[in-house]
């Protein structure tokens, strides 16, 4: 996977994001009306698209997208 | 010889919390935003001095009216709610002169929250097949709307008050299954209630602090709504599996997945993990919110009357929250 394709899987869940609105540099704390229900389809997502547990405090220090999907991709080679 | 889920009632209380009512409160979100949030469009909210006993009695009454039982027949009473009258004596004790029980009934509290159902269960067969009752009431529920903050949306658009009551008797075969439980009171953080209780004493200066949300004299419900979910969506899938290895039953063999009824969007995403097909996860929440330990047997109840369950089905069930405590069984009807 790389980062488009986590964007992609966003972009299918945040149904009120218009498309192309995410960008890989874009701030999570930047996405139009962030609210905690972001964060919890966020940690959903990870959790069934990518089989990785990103706990609400680790999901915070997550700047952008591309700090999320590092991440994910980190948590991904390193299984706890 | 077994036992079976005989029968089932349940009382919600009169008034209601709409999804207009809370975004009239809450102007920066519109209703559509909070059912979509919260998958629930309505609430039954308990009066001002209703605690989840004087719940518990309409919904022990019900019982007895719409199903002609003998409240003779009631040889032990089990009452599960996080909301009790007093420290002591037992909630249940007073249930039993309350609602008119035998003296030579047996009764207990179980102070659980979400798992509660599973956790009586688990208890009002253990009764029946030592041979100490042939039947036992189980009554399950929440009064939780008071021990929520008047600012906390996330909380207040997903909890309702209600209280289960269910009849669980001795029958010819076993139709309830083994059980799968657990424990983690690492998590117990996460979900809890703060202020006002042994530990963190009634204070002038809490009263004060919540002087506008009238003192949050019962405590106030907080939860950690990512934790929440991570131990949901790793406990509740391995609860499944172990339950079903526990029978020698795969997916395919279960009818209907009756879990406890948390969210919408816990209910979705348990859904899509454990790939359920949509009509085999019951979902009643919309109009009935997560009633705690009463979720679990309404939705049964509910199942049952639209037609969705058909005699010889197996439906699993699984309570899961507050603790962290989980509990799953499959039944037969």
């Amino acid at each position: 996977m790389d980062v488009n394709e986590l964007i992609s899987k966003l972009q299918q869940e945040f149904e009120d994001v218009p498309a192309g609105t995410l960008k890989p540099e874009t701030k999570l704390s930047d996405i139009p009306d962030w609210s905690s229900m972001h964060a919890l389809i966020i940690i959903a997502l990870a959790d069934i698209e990518y089989g990785v547990t990103i706990k609400g405090e680790e999901l915070r220090k997550a700047q952008s997208i591309q700090e999320l999907y590092n991440m994910i991709i980190t948590k991904q080679s390193n299984p706890s | 010889m077994g036992a079976r889920i005989k029968a089932i009632s349940y009382h919600l209380p009169e008034a209601v919390l709409t999804n207009d009512d809370l975004s009239s409160q809450f102007p920066e979100y519109t209703k559509a935003e909070i059912l979509r949030r919260s998958g629930i469009s309505t609430r039954h909210i308990s009066a001002e001095n209703e605690l989840a006993s004087d719940l518990a009695v309409k919904a022990a009454e019900e019982l007895f009216i719409e199903h002609h039982i003998e409240k003779k027949e009631i040889g032990f009473l089990l009452f599960c709610a996080e909301v009790l009258d007093r420290a002591g004596p037992a909630t249940a004790c007073m249930l039993q002169d309350r609602i008119g029980l035998p003296t030579t009934t047996g009764a207990m509290d179980i102070p659980l929250g979400c798992s509660g159902f599973l956790y009586g269960l688990l208890l009002a067969k253990s009764l029946i097949v030592s041979n100490a009752v042939d039947n036992v009431l189980l009554l399950t529920g929440s009064c939780e709307s008071k021990l929520l903050h008047p600012e906390d949306l996330d909380l207040r658009m997903l909890f309702g008050d209600g209280m289960a009551a269910t009849l669980v008797s001795r029958s010819e075969n076993e139709n309830i299954g083994n059980f799968i439980f657990g424990t983690d009171g690492s998590g117990w953080e996460d979900l809890a209630i703060r202020g006002c209780n042994a530990r963190e004493l009634a204070s002038a200066k809490w009263l004060k602090e919540n002087e506008e949300a009238r003192g949050m004299a019962y405590g106030r419900y907080e939860m950690n709504g990512p934790a929440v979910l991570n131990f949901t969506l790793k406990n509740v899938p391995n609860m499944v599996k172990e339950v079903l290895e526990k029978e020698h039953l795969t997916m395919e063999d279960i009818d209907l997945f009756i879990f406890h009824q948390a969210s919408g969007f816990i209910l979705e995403t348990l859904g899509k993990k454990m790939k359920i097909p949509k009509e085999k996860l019951f979902v009643n929440i919309r109009e009935k919110a997560n009633t705690l330990s009463a979720t679990v047997p309404i939705a049964l109840r509910d199942a049952m009357d639209a037609g969705i369950t058909k005699k010889g089905n197996r439906i699993l069930l699984a309570g899961f929250g507050i603790g962290y405590s989980w509990g799953a069984t499959i039944i037969s009807i």
